[in-house]
């Protein structure tokens, strides 16, 4: 099938194709592929084929290695073992960082120490205020009369309500509703 | 202290890689657990010497090396016939009582062909590819490893993977008869 096609599909489309089917093409050479896979079968045929060994190729198991033997390769060299770090997980992550992106690491703890550099020179916490006796003093007296003025329109407002809300709205009715009950008691 | 955890970092990171490429490249499990030790005693006496940015690249051209060493010392009596996957037949066991024998099986003998058939390219076709499709090298650190330029080795990881396509049809033909 694919030596038919071969002779058929010239090599620079093949060469696309493959790969395509490993993941390895870049947009155009995908566009060009789909559309050649669209008009014509046997391309699309030989893609698929393509792409199911590149994904049993990708799917092979890695082997790993004996642990045992690394025990030996630490003996060798006069190691004791592996260092076993307190907290692992968090060993590992720093020495990624490290190790491998010594860049980044090197970038960041540049960026901290800008930001503790920049904070400690112009950082500027907001002055204290300091005020005057006289003006506390003042200060003091000018909150005393607006409580007054409170306390007084509160006062008034009482005053108005009992002698005239409570009055007229409720214990005049009241009463004339209780006459009113007591006369039809009386009278049945 | 530095030094240990460099080396850990590094082992920990690329003991399998090594190990699978010597295995591919020497196709016996034993030579290949000689050829990662060795690499790693070879990591452990240059840690402070090679650039840490490259130590990926530079162990696994450690590692390509000795074994073409290896490769060309045993030439003559290298015609062993012990294949990658020295465990096959154990594994086809275990999956067959598994709850799909079938499919595990099928999958199995799919393994077993890739692997022989990437096995058993020639070794300036399969050196790039298994770096690249099996190890996730990029081509820029393949030319370094293989010392060898970028053209060449895309052209190379294209020719096998044309050739493996060839193969495998071949495999399948077999099992079919």
């Amino acid at each position: 099938m694919q030596e038919k096609s071969s002779n058929k599909i010239d090599e620079k489309l093949l060469d696309k194709i493959i790969a395509v089917a490993y993941s390895d093409a870049g947009l155009y050479d995908r566009m060009v592929v789909w559309i050649n896979a669209m008009r014509d079968p046997e391309i699309k045929e030989l893609l698929d084929e393509y792409k199911l060994t590149a994904s049993s190729v990708h799917s092979l198991e890695e082997k790993k290695y004996p642990e045992a033997n690394l025990k030996s390769v630490y003996h060798k060299i006069g190691q004791r073992g592996k260092s076993n770090p307190a907290v692992p997980f968090i060993h590992s992550f720093i020495h990624s960082f490290n190790f491998s992106k010594p860049l980044v690491s090197s970038a960041a703890v540049g960026l901290i120490i800008v930001a503790i550099v920049s904070v400690l020179l112009f950082y500027n916490p907001p002055p204290e205020q300091k005020y005057s006796k006289a003006e506390i003093e003042f200060a003091q007296k000018q909150l005393g009369e607006s409580l007054a003025i409170v306390n007084k329109v509160f006062h008034q407002t009482r005053k108005k309500i009992d002698a005239e809300v409570i009055t007229k709205y409720v214990s005049k009715p009241l009463n004339k509703g209780l006459n009113l009950i007591n006369d039809y008691l009386i009278g049945g | 202290m530095l030094q240990s955890s460099k080396f850990d970092y590094l082992i920990e990171q690329n003991k399998n890689k090594i190990f699978n490429y010597s295995l591919y490249m020497l196709h016996n499990q034993m030579d290949a657990e000689d050829i990662t030790q060795e690499v790693m005693i070879r990591i452990w006496q240059n840690i402070n010497k090679f650039n840490f940015l490259a130590a990926r690249a530079w162990i696994m051209r450690t590692t390509h090396n000795l074994c073409i060493d290896y490769l060309r010392r045993n030439k003559n009596q290298y015609q062993r016939e012990i294949s990658i996957d020295d465990n096959l037949s154990e594994r086809i066991e275990d999956k067959r009582n598994a709850v799909l024998p079938d499919e595990a099986l099928i999958q199995s003998l799919l393994d077993k062909n890739i692997k022989s058939a990437v096995e058993n390219l020639q070794e300036r076709f399969k050196c790039p590819f298994v770096l690249y499709e099996l190890q996730g090298f990029k081509y820029k650190e393949i030319s370094k490893i293989l010392d060898v330029s970028l053209s060449s080795a895309k052209v190379n990881i294209l020719r096998a993977r044309k050739q493996l396509q060839k193969d495998l049809k071949i495999y399948a033909r077999e099992e079919l008869k």
